[in-house]
């Protein structure tokens, strides 16, 4: 059988993002033969209902986006996050590792709601603790925080917005 | 003074508020009149109900630090500035403003991102995604076999109604029963057979029983080994006569 049609199957039944690596193990193929396969894949999936997606560092199938009016009637769609724990996650997953305190001076609130919130959807996790009295503990994101918002790696974050130094600002001004 | 409708649960923070009043009204947030913004914050604060009080204290910490800022701008310095510019009393407030919005925006993009991604679906439902409920399966029988089978399994369980009984009394007639067993017995007397039945409130009574004579030297226990039998046996009166009338 064709790699690609492996790769298909592999993929389908996998349902989380399957990195190359790991279908190189799984096929015994190599990594040329293996990307190639899923290009062709990508392609041949074009005006199908399912998709090849490259997100969380490894491919997925989806279904394709067009037919969420409808496949969200099937399915269940991840539920919305509170503006909170949006705040929380956008924190974590640019300032990662960091820790509740950091966290809470930033949106001058406590944040522990937020936090557990996001720790029960699997979209952060605690990474470590940090080297200081009381050693709190540091949050990061998960690989299911990327499939959530469909990125390939922690470096496809959109630039945060610059803002001018702010320290210049105000002196001008005063 | 613009009106602002939203209830301080509409808020995630004083420093969310603040942001709002100072972009619906336009102020330059480099340049902060700050007797105006303290006074629309506090007038904002009075007008909302009694807020929780993990909500309260951040919020009213921010009331207090305005005002602080504020009367800093309003003062004349003690003394001269040893830098060529002073610090601007609204700087650290200034810079924490604007690094929450970087990440209010962030949060915005962030979730414009997953709901675009999220327009495609994956495999069988992402488990930690949708939902933390347990969904439970509808019971494969019914709850009449199920109480059947529990039967089978401990009887003792299902025999009665349970009825709370007054320690006391249990442990006082225990007592007259274990040693009225202990003086029939020739000698030691294994503990699980002062027993009347094995429930637990019946070993719970008659262990206590025991404890009870044993402190008031009408009986000793031994146990040889740890989990090993014990083995009670009555304590001579004689010799607590005597040991009595030596003291």
């Amino acid at each position: 059988m064709k790699l690609e049609a492996i790769l298909e199957a592999i993929l389908f039944v996998s349902v989380e993002p399957v990195s190359v690596s790991r279908l190189i193990d799984l096929t015994g193929s190599d990594e040329a033969s293996v990307c190639q396969a899923l290009t062709h894949l990508e392609s041949s999936l074009g005006k199908r209902g399912i998709r090849l997606y490259q997100v969380a560092e490894g491919y997925q199938l989806r279904t394709a986006p067009e037919l969420v009016d409808l496949i969200e009637h099937v399915a269940e769609r991840p539920p919305n996050l509170t503006n909170a724990a949006l705040e929380t996650a956008a924190i974590i997953a640019y300032k990662q590792p960091i820790t509740r305190a950091e966290i809470e001076s930033i949106r001058g609130v406590r944040s522990d709601h937020a936090l557990s919130t996001l720790v029960s959807f699997g979209l952060i996790k605690a990474v470590g603790r940090h080297d200081t009295p009381g050693r709190p503990i540091l949050y990061g994101t998960t690989p299911v925080f990327l499939e959530w918002c469909g990125l390939n790696s922690i470096q496809d974050l959109p630039d945060l917005t610059n803002d001018p130094d702010t320290t210049q600002q105000i002196l001008d001004y005063s | 003074m613009t009106d602002l409708v939203v209830t301080i649960d509409g808020f995630d923070g004083p420093l969310d508020l603040l942001l709002q009043l100072i972009e619906r009204q336009q102020m330059d947030i480099y340049d902060i009149p700050i007797a105006t913004v303290t006074a629309q914050y506090l007038a904002y604060l009075d007008r909302i109900p009694e807020l929780d009080l993990n909500r309260a204290s951040s919020f009213m910490l921010m009331a207090a630090t305005l005002l602080q800022i504020k009367a800093r701008m309003l003062l004349p310095t003690t003394q001269p500035p040893t830098e060529d510019e002073e610090e601007d009393p609204r700087l650290e407030l200034v810079t924490m403003l604007i690094e929450y919005r970087r990440y209010k925006q962030a949060a915005s993009a962030l979730e414009e991102l997953a709901a675009a991604f999220n327009n495609s679906f994956a495999g069988p439902t992402r488990q930690e995604l949708t939902s933390c409920e347990i969904q439970l399966q509808p019971p494969l029988f019914g709850a009449v076999p199920f109480r059947q089978a529990l039967r089978q399994i401990q009887p003792r369980l299902i025999q009665e109604d349970t009825i709370i009984i007054r320690d006391q009394f249990v442990v006082a007639r225990k007592i007259r029963h274990i040693l009225k067993f202990l003086r029939r017995a020739a000698g030691p007397v294994n503990f699980t057979s002062l027993l009347t039945d094995r429930t637990p409130p019946d070993t719970v009574a008659s262990f206590l029983a025991v404890l009870e004579l044993v402190r008031l030297r009408r009986a000793q226990a031994r146990q040889q080994t740890i989990w090993g039998q014990i083995m009670i046996s009555l304590k001579a009166r004689r010799k607590q006569r005597e040991a009595g009338s030596n003291t």
